[in-house]
């Protein structure tokens, strides 16, 4: 069983993520939801969940600050950030913290890529 | 100036060449009878002009002596130094609401000292403006014309290494250094050669005689108010009253009495061809200033650079006590741009130089001593004035230079209003142009979020129809309604924002029942209010004269701005009441509200609200902008009421029909839906 954070400030996209992880055949627990990077962070410590899937444009935090914190907090931690479109600034940023980043387009893609994700560890 | 005959002219320099040893002689001429002669000399030879370097150099001399010792004027170099050189006093100057003041430092003060000769002087507080604005000493002739004196203004600022600018000089300046100077002291041996054989001299003029000669010559002067930067003469030469008695005098004149014969012989055609020449010799100098000054004022669209020189520049050529420009701005008033020099007075004539168009009014003189305007015009309006003062009455060739002068000056601001208001339009489209980015950065994430939704709930659907439960179909359908209707408002605002009104569907007034059409769109809205509580206290019989379709959009327009602000569950309410002339809609909501800032700009196409509510709700700042838009066309006026943390309400003010209310209320109220 994998559990997972998921945030999003957009309510339908964020329901749409968990229809999609939810319906999937297998092993995906959506252990948490989050409308902010704040709150990611409150649930993420609430929780501490296998995967921690963040939006990059949230209000209060964003994801890549939200997913530096964490990572600060524990570096093992598995994070990815699924946003519609990030500027180059933001892809380097994600680089240097070593951030898998899957464009909002292939969402229905993101069970695949979080099984993945979960089984190198 | 050349000769008036060549025979003429070498009788002359023989002339003079046998009284005082040289002295070049380059003019001769008669007086007016014809009889006595008179000789004008212009002393350039290679003795004089040193000795004329020599007091320029006593002037830098003391200039740096008197910085060198911080303008302590009892410094003991100083003191020395006036001694040996033709500079026989020195004093400070301040400066107090554009009058010249005596300063503390120099000598006594009392009559005779430069403090008191530089202020009774006519023309000083040019000559020291002038200094203080080019950053290099000034001079001005005072004093009885037989025993002429130079008055010298060295600058003074507060900065320790010179100001570069005439603005930083102005700002800095602390004043001035003058000093009291005999030129005749400077050329005391030909001065003295020239009486001994029973001359005349009399130093009038201070003009650079040639420049090769005299390095540091500085602007041409007049006769009686000459300022010059830099030192030179020009001497008459008239025999004195009582005498050609002296010996070397009689040797030479019965030396040359073949001369004088010839000179007698070519004298009117002489006297002819001076007068013609001077004539000459004046419009050429002023073309060349006006020359010189057309140049200045195009080397810069920045008036504040180049018009401190140029009227500083008139008021030594034309000797003028005051010299200013204002420009008219909006309201009809005249701004001080620059000015040189005491104005004293408000204007009192209204001077139009001779030749300045029909109709002119004013007089054709310019008197001395008046301030005097000319005004500047550029097509035919006048944009702004010239203001003078002259130090006595302008001469006609004066006075077309200053009208030439405001011509150029009225191009030059002209074209640095042009200029100014092409910079601004340059900003402008700039400033659009960042907007536009940002509109469509805007744009392009608001599409982009619920086309993620649109695309995921429909492959999310086709792939997984059958894994998905029921109540997860609905809940996937139903969202994707949402989207698709955000995206179809998104699109309508787009669409009604970048079409012109005027090539669309022309605006259609007519009458209708403001409370029934608004009851019919609330619903067909009813879908957008399915989170939220709506009341609708709706007056009947309100007729407004309105276009049915611009009353539609913008009803809808503003619930749907409501329902997006205000949370869910909450209560939407809508009035539609009559006050006065007006018919009124009134839409509240209990939203986060909008800061007073925020108000002043939500009409604004692509204003985004600052407040975290306006940030993260959809949007691209074109809805309220599209609404002030139709508002607009039906003559109506809107208005917002808001509080941060009470809400919101938006009225609609829309006018009423007076005349055929009762008889389109029955048919209105059929319309109505119950």
């Amino acid at each position: 069983m994998i559990t997972m954070l998921i945030a999003d400030d957009e309510l339908d996209v964020l329901a749409l993520l968990r229809l999609i992880l939810t319906s999937d055949a297998d092993g995906l627990v959506v252990a948490a939801e989050a409308h902010d990077g704040v709150e990611a962070m409150e649930q993420w410590r609430l929780h501490r969940p296998r995967v921690v899937i963040l939006d990059q444009r949230m209000p209060r935090l964003t994801g890549l600050e939200a997913a530096a914190e964490i990572r600060e907090e524990d570096p093992d931690q598995v994070v990815m950030l699924l946003s519609a479109y990030l500027d180059s600034a933001e892809t380097a940023r994600a680089e240097v913290l070593g951030l898998p980043v899957m464009s909002k387009r292939d969402i229905l893609q993101v069970p695949d890529t979080v099984r993945r994700l979960a089984a190198r560890r | 100036m050349k000769s008036a005959t060549p025979l003429a002219a070498l009788a002359g320099a023989v002339l003079v060449a046998g009284m005082v040893a040289g002295v070049v002689l380059e003019q001769t001429h008669r007086d007016e009878a014809g009889r006595e002669r008179v000789i004008n000399i212009k002393l350039v030879d290679a003795g004089l002009a040193e000795r004329v370097r020599d007091l320029q150099s006593w002037i830098d001399r003391v200039e740096q002596l008197a910085a060198d010792s911080h303008y302590d004027l009892g410094a003991g170099g100083l003191g020395e130094l006036l001694r040996t050189s033709p500079i026989s006093a020195v004093g400070t100057l301040g400066e107090v609401a554009g009058r010249l003041v005596p300063g503390t430092g120099g000598s006594a003060p009392g009559p005779g000292s430069p403090a008191s000769v530089a202020l009774t002087t006519p023309g000083a507080l040019v000559a020291a403006e002038r200094a203080r604005d080019l950053g290099a000493p000034g001079s001005v002739l005072v004093g009885d014309p037989k025993d002429p004196q130079l008055v010298v203004f060295w600058p003074r600022y507060s900065a320790s290494s010179p100001p570069a600018t005439t603005i930083e000089r102005r700002a800095l300046s602390t004043g001035w250094l003058i000093g009291l100077v005999r030129p005749e002291s400077a050329i005391a041996a030909p001065l003295a050669a020239a009486r001994d054989i029973g001359l005349a001299p009399r130093l009038v003029l201070a003009v650079p005689v040639n420049a090769d000669l005299m390095p540091n010559a500085g602007g041409v002067a007049t006769d009686g108010n000459p300022i010059a930067a830099g030192l030179a003469w020009h001497l008459d030469f008239p025999p004195a009253a009582t005498g050609i008695s002296r010996a070397p005098w009689v040797a030479v004149g019965l030396g040359c009495l073949g001369a004088l014969a010839v000179l007698w012989v070519g004298g009117v055609s002489a006297r002819r061809q001076r007068v013609i020449a001077r004539g000459y010799a004046d419009v050429t100098a002023q073309v060349r200033m006006l020359g010189d000054l057309g140049a200045s004022l195009q080397e810069s669209l920045d008036l504040g650079a180049v018009l401190p020189g140029v009227l500083s520049r008139l008021a030594t050529e034309l000797g003028l006590d005051h010299i200013g420009v204002a420009m008219r701005d909006g309201s009809g008033h005249f701004e001080e741009l620059f000015a040189l020099g005491n104005a004293a007075s408000s204007v009192v004539s209204d001077w139009l130089p001779p030749g300045s168009g029909p109709g002119s009014a004013g007089n054709d003189r310019a008197p001395a001593g008046a301030l005097t305007a000319i005004p500047l015009r550029r097509e035919l309006r006048t944009i702004g004035r010239l203001t003078f003062v002259a130090s006595r009455e302008l001469d006609q060739s004066a006075q077309a230079a200053l009208a030439s002068t405001a011509d150029l000056i009225a191009g030059a601001v002209g074209n640095a209003v042009l200029y100014e208001r092409e910079q601004q339009n340059v900003r402008q489209l700039r400033a659009l142009d960042a907007l536009k980015d940002s509109f469509l950065a805007t744009v392009s994430h608001e599409l982009r979020t619920p086309l993620t939704v649109l695309t995921g709930f429909t492959n999310l659907l086709n792939d997984r129809w059958d894994q998905l439960a029921e109540h997860d179909r609905r809940d996937a359908v139903a969202r994707m309604q949402t989207h698709t209707r955000w995206l179809t408002s998104l699109v309508n605002d787009i669409l009604d924002f970048i079409t012109d009104r005027r090539d669309s569907s022309p605006i259609l007034l007519t009458q209708i029942d403001l409370g029934a059409a608004v009851g019919r769109h609330l619903d067909e809205l009813s879908p957008l209010l399915a989170d939220h509580r709506l009341t609708a206290m709706l007056e009947p019989g309100v007729f407004v004269q309105t276009d049915a379709t611009a009353l539609a959009r913008i009803v809808a327009n503003l619930l749907s701005n409501a329902v997006k602000f205000a949370p869910p569950g909450s209560e939407i309410a809508v009035g539609v009441s009559r006050q006065d002339r007006w018919g009124l809609v009134a839409l509240s909501d209990h939203g986060p509200g909008i800061s007073a800032q925020d108000q002043e700009h939500i009409f604004e196409r692509f204003y985004r609200g600052k407040s975290d509510a306006a940030q993260t709700t959809r949007g691209v700042g074109i809805g309220l902008a599209v609404v002030a838009d139709w508002v607009a066309q039906i003559g109506g006026e809107i208005a917002v009421e808001s509080e941060v943390g009470a809400g919101t309400t938006i009225i609609l003010r829309l006018p009423v029909l007076e005349h055929s209310t009762t008889q389109l209320a029955t048919h209105a109220s059929r319309e109505r839906p119950e």
